[in-house]
């Protein structure tokens, strides 16, 4: 039985699938199941996927003939799971050696916590180590001064039943690339409890192409104030009701 | 694995006593068994038979006492009591490195060669490694590349010339290849042996007496007309093509002794070689005319790295000590004539046998780059882990399908060239025909890359690549305008 599941979307990221598969296949935690999802994609990523997944039988391939987003694909993945845990992960990330193991041992150690959170290091497409980023905790008022919660949406880690319950939103949101948003929004106003780890445990890409380049920033602002300010409502409305 | 194949050590021992034990051993506990030790004392000597008696081995076959006579008639003697299906002559004062004879073995059976042969160490204080180079019968008229005790099909060894002074076994493998026996060159190193200045080879090692010597061997094996000696800095497939193509020597080092060449062609010219080059042109007779090939790296190299009045006092003394300055290209040309060096520009030619190399069948790609793309190539390594890349000096064209260069110099490598007319794909930043140019953008060269593994697994060469450059080159001028400069 696998302890952990990584969830793995994949969209036209051929030169850099391999060392995100390559961090995963040599997890310490060996009991870990990899769900990689060809999303359409139109490039060789197929062809490295391949390689990996013919040498472990830990990975699992799914395959879409057409690109559907990452909403659709992490959903998709998260149903399929079969550890409890489920482990975000892009195929341009990589995973630090430890990073199932510390996750499997934290929601081992916290049994109400439903969404653990970490630190990363930001590096340059070339791999080259950037910054070094610390997790904070999560703040509704961080959210509502700011417009951003501080989570890595890379760094997540949750169990199946939570993101069985609450589902990435498809639409606008994922067009945008704001469904990880969107998602930690709805955990949390589902009563989910977070909790941060300020280990180190995933390398996280910061690529210039992507979903980043051709964001409408006008339409994120009005999505996200959208929410918010419905977020505001439904809250003073539970607040009358008490 | 099987054992059957046995191998035999003929070993002549004089004045090796002290050393006799430890190489003993180093045989005997080999772990591949099937081996036998015939000893030949080269003049009697009480205290290397005790040694050899302490070892109560039944693969000590025989212990026989001649005449002291030299190592050549010891080993010839020794030779008659060979029952092996290999022989090797070893040296009493080598060690051989663990796991040797098993290598040996299994290369003997693999790649049906008739000799097998490595590099090996000096017992120094860094083990400093010797390396030798892949068979290649010419280059051994050139110099010889492969020690004594390297083992041999027993039916073929023709026995020691006992008439030479020296360079036996030059003489001995010149023999081989001259009846078209084959070697194999085995990576790494073989034994270990001790380095002593005073050791028979190395007595009378006076420049004079050495070229007496060669002079002899060449003579014996027909080896006439080597009246330019190439060399090359760096990548020695460099001057080793020129020197096949137009039947003249090659030497990594032709001023390690006096030599009788007329010229010496050196290619490139490195600001971190620079003893190594000046070396080359040492010990050469007066009228001998020294030229220098740059690359055009090489240069530039020297422009960026190196101070500029230091730049200016090299220039000097080049302008006094060469003779000759031949370049790439214009661009070179023109730097070198900022430094008041004149220079003729005539591309390096490139041997028309290139042109049979087939594709490897494993895809592979060589790589050249600098401090600006060195990220990017390690990116790219990264990325594709069913891609064999390299990059370093022994570039060997049948090895690669295909070349990669970028770099921020402003010239192309010539190599491109190279690699362009063996019908090989190259990626690259500059503007060559037939040449894939592409940014140094990961996913464009990672599409590319694919593409041309598709197309080398089809086994198609880069065809109107092959054409266009070779038509553009010219090695009889190239060859013309060397001998020129002899007067």
């Amino acid at each position: 039985m696998y302890k952990v599941t990584f969830v793995v979307p994949v969209y036209n990221k051929a030169e850099f699938i391999s060392e995100s598969l390559n961090s995963l296949v040599n997890q310490s935690l060996r009991d870990i199941e990899i769900l990689v999802i060809n999303d359409g994609s139109t490039d060789h990523s197929q062809d490295i996927i391949d390689l990996y997944s013919e040498k472990d039988d830990r990975i699992k391939v799914i395959k879409f003939d057409i690109n559907g987003g990452a909403s659709e694909a992490r959903n998709y993945g998260n149903e399929k799971a079969s550890a409890d845990l489920i482990c975000v992960q892009d195929a341009d990330d990589i995973a630090m050696p430890k990073r199932a193991e510390v996750i499997y041992t934290k929601f081992d150690r916290f049994k109400d916590i439903d969404i653990l959170h970490s630190s990363f290091i930001a590096i340059t497409p070339l791999g080259k180590i950037d910054a070094y980023v610390k997790s904070q905790p999560f703040s509704i008022d961080n959210v509502i001064r700011d417009g951003f919660t501080y989570i890595g949406h890379t760094t997540m880690a949750y169990k199946k039943k939570v993101v069985n319950a609450v589902k990435y939103t498809l639409g606008e949101w994922s067009k945008q690339g704001i469904e990880d948003w969107k998602l930690q929004m709805d955990l949390f106003c589902a009563g989910y409890k977070f909790k941060n780890l300020s280990d180190f445990l995933i390398m996280y890409r910061m690529t210039s192409t992507g979903l980043y380049a051709n964001r409408d920033e006008k339409q994120v602002k009005i999505l996200k104030e959208g929410y918010l300010k419905n977020y505001e409502k439904s809250k003073s409305f539970i607040r009358m009701l008490k | 694995m099987e054992q059957e194949s046995k191998i035999s050590f003929v070993l002549p021992v004089y004045q090796t006593e002290k050393f006799l034990e430890k190489c003993i051993k180093s045989l005997l506990e080999q772990d591949y068994k099937n081996l036998e030790l015939i000893f030949v004392m080269d003049g009697k000597s009480q205290k290397a038979e005790n040694i050899i008696k302490k070892f109560k081995d039944k693969r000590i076959i025989k212990v026989l006492t001649v005449d002291h006579g030299g190592a050549p008639k010891a080993r010839n003697e020794g030779y008659k009591y060979v029952t092996g299906d290999y022989v090797s002559f070893w040296d009493s004062d080598c060690y051989a490195e663990p796991g040797m004879v098993r290598m040996w073995v299994k290369i003997f059976k693999e790649e049906k060669v008739d000799f097998v042969y490595s590099g090996y160490r000096f017992n120094d204080e860094n083990l400093s490694f010797l390396p030798s180079q892949p068979w290649d019968a010419y280059l051994l008229t050139c110099g010889n590349y492969i020690s004594t005790v390297f083992p041999m099909r027993k039916e073929i060894f023709p026995g020691f010339d006992e008439k030479l002074e020296s360079l036996q076994d030059w003489d001995l493998w010149l023999t081989l290849s001259e009846k078209g026996y084959k070697g194999y060159m085995l990576e790494g190193s073989a034994f270990v042996t001790e380095f002593r200045p005073n050791s028979i080879s190395q007595i009378g090692c006076k420049p004079e007496v050495w070229i007496d010597r060669y002079n002899i061997v060449r003579k014996k094996h027909n080896i006439f007309g080597r009246d330019i000696c190439f060399s090359s800095i760096i990548h020695h497939f460099r001057g080793q093509d020129l020197a096949k193509e137009f039947k003249q020597d090659y030497q990594v080092e032709p001023g390690h002794i006096r030599n009788e060449y007329r010229l010496i062609y050196c290619i490139g010219m490195y600001p971190n070689q620079l003893p190594e080059t000046a070396r080359k042109f040492s010990h050469s007779p007066s009228d001998c005319q020294k030229v220098i090939h740059w690359t055009g790296d090489d240069i530039e190299a020297i422009f960026y790295t190196m101070p500029y009045i230091q730049v200016k006092v090299l220039a000097e003394a080049l302008n006094k000590i060469i003779n000759k300055h031949f370049c790439e290209n214009n661009t070179t040309k023109e730097m070198l004539k900022e430094l008041g060096i004149e220079s003729e520009v005539l591309p390096l030619p490139i041997s028309k046998s290139i042109s049979n190399i087939p594709l490897n069948k494993n895809f592979c790609v060589y790589y050249e780059s600098d401090n600006s793309s060195k990220e990017f190539f390690e990116q790219l390594i990264k990325s594709n882990p069913d891609i064999e890349f390299n990059d370093g000096s022994m570039i060997k064209i049948e090895d690669y399908n295909c070349f990669m260069s970028f770099t921020r110099s402003s010239m192309p490598s010539e190599n491109i060239k190279r690699f362009l007319c063996a019908g090989r794909y190259v990626i690259t930043n500059y503007d060559m025909l037939y040449a894939n140019k592409k940014p140094m953008d990961l996913k464009e060269v990672c599409a590319n890359l694919r593409e041309i593994k598709k197309l080398c697994k089809e086994k198609k060469i880069n065809e109107k690549a092959q054409k266009y450059w070779l038509e553009q080159t010219d090695n009889d001028k190239f060859i013309e305008k060397v001998k020129q400069c002899i007067k």
